[in-house]
């Protein structure tokens, strides 16, 4: 399987549908070329080495071009574990090799990892893929873009990271140092575990050291959590996309459009 | 913390007690401490499949009481959540600045967390959070 992803999930959205079929792709939209189509199917048993290659022919087409996406090849092996040759060199910190490849940047991807994807909208095909297990046992290639690979499973970034897409997190105001943090924009993790299970007790509220915070991208449910006298930051999610950790799959508060960011992040303080 | 025979089945004789006990869970707690050794960690599991339980011992903190006080005030989960606070809260309170031995079953997307008390291995509290 194959998939080339478009920067703009909007631009697909409008005028080309995804379906599980067929993925239509326009990888140098920036240019206004024409779009390229690729049939899934038709070009199933490509070795992945061709298919490399064609993705560096585009990619010198659009340097030529002046487009300024990043399209390193980063090939894992299984996702979530070690990466191969290529993309360790590009992992510096040590860090989870997903989370070090940058938006736009070439990966591989397990096979049907698109299977599903039949929703409308962006937000329903993101919920679905989210929500999805990716199987390990066979590997595709596609762009970091539309598509994202984070802690393990799949998720579309760009179809979440629309423009103008704010995150909002609710802080109260109780004079502790979080609140006092708040005030400034800053959200900072108690700590650094993102194991699943980590996660799962930091969804729920239990007492535990993970190494997120939690957002929404309803500002009325920030509000909830913030109450009358504390604080919403607010931040561009576009500005905060490498630092997104799939939510685990918690059914009973899926309501609130929960999205788990690692590290501390700095956004602007508002009045909730 | 690594849990050992012993906990295994203080962890078990509990379970087997519990009123209303989901099914996933008395599956687990039927488990030999070997079999639940080796069972794969909550991250490489999906759903519907156990996973090793997790066990680790936690001081019980004013800072986390007030955390939940300051939730049960704000409420912003609705009436369940209100319930699964105060019930926590409840439990933990009089166990300020002791530690315990806080155990986690997961079945995805269903979670059970337990709490001894270290001192004497007594159940102070049952979570179960089930889809």
């Amino acid at each position: 399987m194959f998939v080339m992803a478009s920067h703009s999930a909007e631009l697909i959205e409008r005028n080309h549908p995804i379906d599980r079929q067929r993925l239509i792709c326009n990888p140098i939209d920036s240019l206004s070329l024409l779009h390229l189509k690729y049939d899934f199917m038709s070009l199933r048993g490509i070795p992945l080495r061709v298919m490399a290659g064609l993705i560096c022919f585009l990619r010198l087409i659009s340097l030529s071009r002046g487009n300024n996406c990043r399209t390193h090849l980063h090939r894992l092996d299984r996702i979530g574990q070690q990466p191969s040759q290529s993309s360790q060199q590009d992992n510096h910190s040590g860090e989870s090799p997903l989370s070090q490849i940058p938006v736009g940047d070439m990966m591989a991807l397990p096979d049907r990892a698109l299977d599903g994807l039949t929703g409308t909208t962006p937000e329903s095909r993101m919920a679905w893929a989210a929500n999805t297990p990716v199987p390990y046992d066979d590997v595709a290639i596609g762009a970091l873009g539309t598509l994202g690979v984070i802690g393990g499973s799949l998720r579309i970034e760009g179809a979440l990271s629309r423009d103008g897409q704010l995150l909002y997190r609710g802080v109260p105001g109780n004079g502790t140092q979080k609140a006092i943090l708040g005030q400034q924009g800053i959200a900072v993790p108690r700590g650094t575990a993102v194991d699943e299970g980590a996660l799962i007790k930091h969804v729920l509220g239990e007492d535990v050291n993970a190494g997120v915070t939690s957002w929404t991208t309803d500002r009325t449910i920030a509000q909830r959590f913030s109450g009358a006298d504390g604080t919403i930051i607010e931040v561009d999610l576009n500005r905060v996309l490498n630092q997104v950790i799939q939510r685990p799959n918690i059914p009973k508060y899926s309501g609130e459009n929960e999205i788990l960011l690692r590290n501390t992040v700095q956004g602007r303080p508002t009045r909730p | 913390m690594t849990i050992s025979l012993a906990m295994w089945k203080m962890i078990v004789n509990a379970i087997e007690t519990m009123r209303n006990c989901p099914p996933w869970l008395r599956t687990q707690a039927s488990l030999t401490w070997e079999t639940a050794s080796q069972l794969p960690i909550v991250d490489a599991t999906s759903d519907g499949q156990n996973a090793r339980p997790i066990a680790e011992k936690k001081v019980v903190a004013q800072d986390y009481l007030d955390f939940l006080r300051e939730q049960i005030e704000l409420n912003p989960r609705g009436p369940e959540w209100l319930s699964t606070l105060k019930t926590r809260l409840v439990a933990l309170e009089p166990f300020v600045g002791k530690e315990l031995i806080v155990v986690e079953f997961h079945c995805k997307p269903n979670l059970a967390i337990l709490r001894f008390l270290s001192e004497n291995g007594n159940l102070i509290h049952v979570e179960v959070v089930e889809a």
